[in-house]
């Protein structure tokens, strides 16, 4: 009871109010906001990035026989069935899908709006369960003998052509809807730089997957082991693990067969250089923290010196010592709980505010469903929990100053 | 003979090289109603400090109701102030952003008392004060003599045993100080012991004794 009532005289007192304290709160609201912001902005972007590169569906690695692999230029050796196999044997992997160049180059038409294109490429073929979970109907993505191919677009390739439809156009940017059903032509087997004996295929778009990594226009893998001309080795395997599986030991297993997991390993670095980042924002956040509590120091030390006639007052009345300490500590606490909360709420506003505005800028399609300022929960609730201490470790010195007033030549004082 | 209500013993008080008072002791019985006169700078209102342990002395050793203050902890010594004594300063030493009501209740969050009882009491002590009216204005709006009763009422507050006032009628005209001296009474009934520095002879006349502080004695 005693503790609440001086709770209520510490926090009473018109010189707390947010009008005279704002000063102190300024540096500890600054801070805060500026940690949420940096964090919440290296967390969003990770994420976006490692969306981009690894794909969304869960519990999946795509293994290649080279550390890079950047569809048509892949480095390194293939893979043959021989490696599928061993692949399939490895305890928590439920099942192997298989990627491979159609091998030879091959020319694309396709109209847009009034635009007309003409481009070689590489065909890509993939085995539809790696990508069926992503299409709308994914009965359609099944190999045909018709000249009527489906196609499943890269979910890279839309953003690089959105990007350039953006920097180069005015025409809007194409979404994964706008996409499917629209049909192009290509001619497999020649390119404007090698020509040849070449089979023409009209292509239809029957969905967009971010599981195909950075290559072209993909069709079911059996039409291409079924029209390619010379033989087909595989540049990317995709192994779904099943439930519970460790993933360390799936990679353990894939290095014996010099099988390397380039999209992970890139995930993997840009989830360290995102801890680089964040730890950088936490330090230059810590730096303005430490500024604002140099300044909340200040601000108690004459706060003290303007309030020893209270202070001489209250002892005589019967305060002790531990509670002028109190008194002051829990004014600092106070000015810490709410500047962590305004700071946090400040953040979280900027961030939203600024995320809107980088994603106004960005290629519409690009921007689709991606989420660049993302704080994590446990980040906001330890600025709560732990931005009050920085006031309360700031006011020590001067509220033990208080503490340690002779009431009797204070009074006589004043 | 019971414990003695205050007892000074060898009592000195020092500023630098000058000596105020030394080998000072007086012992006070209970019941007390005492006025201390002197001239200024006698160390009157430095030993009312003292008595109330708001100042130690350069020697000797108080004690009240038979314990030595100098042999008390900081937390005892702000017990003593919350329940044995309370004093009325000569400069009032109020909050002026706060309300009288605020002002009075003070003493109680540091006792920890109950503060529904406290407004009663500060509601009791108000009327006798002529303050009622003044309850719930700002402390800056009060005159002197509203401030210099308002600070005796807050003395008053935690029915202390001992009642140490620094010229707690200097600033009143005949018909408050009247009512001061009524409700000093009051609170003599029920227990009260009243120290007071004074030099108004008004209130030399309502004490049972009247002693003087001069040259370092006490007589």
């Amino acid at each position: 009871m005693r503790g609440a009532a001086l709770r209520k005289l510490a926090l009473s007192d018109p010189r707390e109010s947010l009008k005279k304290t704002w000063p102190l709160l300024f540096g500890l609201v600054f801070g805060i906001a500026t940690w949420v912001v940096l964090t919440g902005f290296t967390r969003g972007a990770t994420h976006f990035v490692k969306e981009r590169v690894g794909g969304t569906l869960p519990n999946r690695i795509r293994v290649s026989a080279s550390k890079s692999s950047f569809g048509p230029l892949a480095l390194g050796g293939n893979m043959t069935e021989a490696t599928v196999a061993e692949c399939k044997k490895i305890p928590g992997v439920e099942a192997v899908y298989r990627q491979a160049h159609y091998p030879g180059p091959s020319r694309m038409y396709a109209h847009f709006q009034t635009q007309n294109m003409v481009t070689d490429m590489i065909l890509d073929g993939v085995d539809p369960e790696c990508v069926a979970e992503q299409l709308p109907e994914p009965g359609k993505f099944v190999d045909s003998t018709t000249p009527q191919v489906p196609v499943v677009i890269p979910r890279i390739m839309l953003d690089v052509l959105n990007a350039g439809i953006s920097s180069h156009t005015n025409l809007p940017n194409l979404s994964e809807e706008a996409l499917i059903g629209r049909m192009f032509q290509m001619t497999v087997g020649i390119s404007s730089f090698a020509p040849g004996e070449s089979t023409n295929i009209n292509a239809t778009i029957v969905g967009v997957s971010d599981q195909l990594g950075p290559n072209g226009p993909t069709v079911p893998l059996e039409w291409v082991l079924r029209n390619a001309r010379k033989p087909v080795d595989y540049h990317t395997l995709t192994l779904k693990l099943a439930p519970g599986a460790d993933l360390d030991s799936v990679l353990r297993e894939t290095e014996k067969l010099h099988l390397a997991a380039p999209d992970l390993e890139t995930a993997r670095k840009v989830g360290q250089a995102s801890l680089f980042v964040q730890l950088l924002a936490s330090g230059f956040a810590l730096a303005i923290l430490m500024v604002a509590a140099v300044g909340i120091a200040s601000g108690f030390t004459v706060k003290v010196q303007l309030e020893q006639a209270d202070i001489g007052l209250y002892r005589s009345l019967g305060a002790s010592r531990r509670d002028i300490l109190g008194l002051y500590l829990v004014r600092a606490l106070w000015l810490g709980v709410r500047g962590a909360i305004m700071g946090v709420l400040l953040g979280l506003f900027l961030g939203q505010v600024g995320a809107t505005l980088i994603l106004s800028l960005l290629p519409k399609a690009l921007a689709q469903d991606v989420t660049l300022f993302a704080p994590s929960l446990w980040s906001l609730l330890a600025a709560l929990a732990l931005t009050p201490l920085v006031p309360v470790a700031a006011a020590w010195l001067p509220a033990q100053r208080a503490a340690s007033l002779e009431p009797g030549r204070i009074l006589r004082g004043h | 003979m019971g414990t003695p209500l205050i007892e000074l013993r060898q009592l000195a008080l020092r500023f630098g090289n000058t000596t105020v008072f030394e080998k000072l002791d007086w012992t006070f019985e209970e019941p007390c109603w005492c006025a201390i006169v002197g001239p200024s700078g006698s160390g009157k209102t430095s030993l009312i400090h003292m008595i109330a342990g708001l100042e130690r002395p350069s020697e000797g050793q108080i004690y009240v109701g038979g314990k030595s203050l100098s042999s008390m902890s900081d937390e005892e010594l702000s017990l003593h102030r919350q329940k044995t004594v309370g004093t009325a300063f000569q400069h009032f030493h109020v909050q002026t952003d706060k309300t009288a009501l605020e002002n009075m209740l003070l003493p109680l969050f540091f006792s920890g008392a109950d503060l529904e009882e406290g407004r009663r009491r500060a509601s009791e002590l108000c009327a006798a004060l002529d303050l009622t009216a003044f309850l719930q204005a700002p402390v800056r709006q009060l005159s002197g003599g509203q401030r210099q009763r308002l600070a005796l009422a807050r003395a008053l507050m935690n029915r202390p045993r001992i009642l140490l006032a620094d010229e707690p009628i200097g600033n009143l005209d005949a018909e408050n100080a009247g009512r001061v001296l009524e409700l000093l009474r009051r609170e003599r009934e029920r227990g009260l012991n009243l120290l007071v520095v004074t030099h108004d002879d008004f209130l030399l006349q309502g004490v049972d004794q009247v002693l003087r502080l001069e040259n370092g004695v006490l007589s």
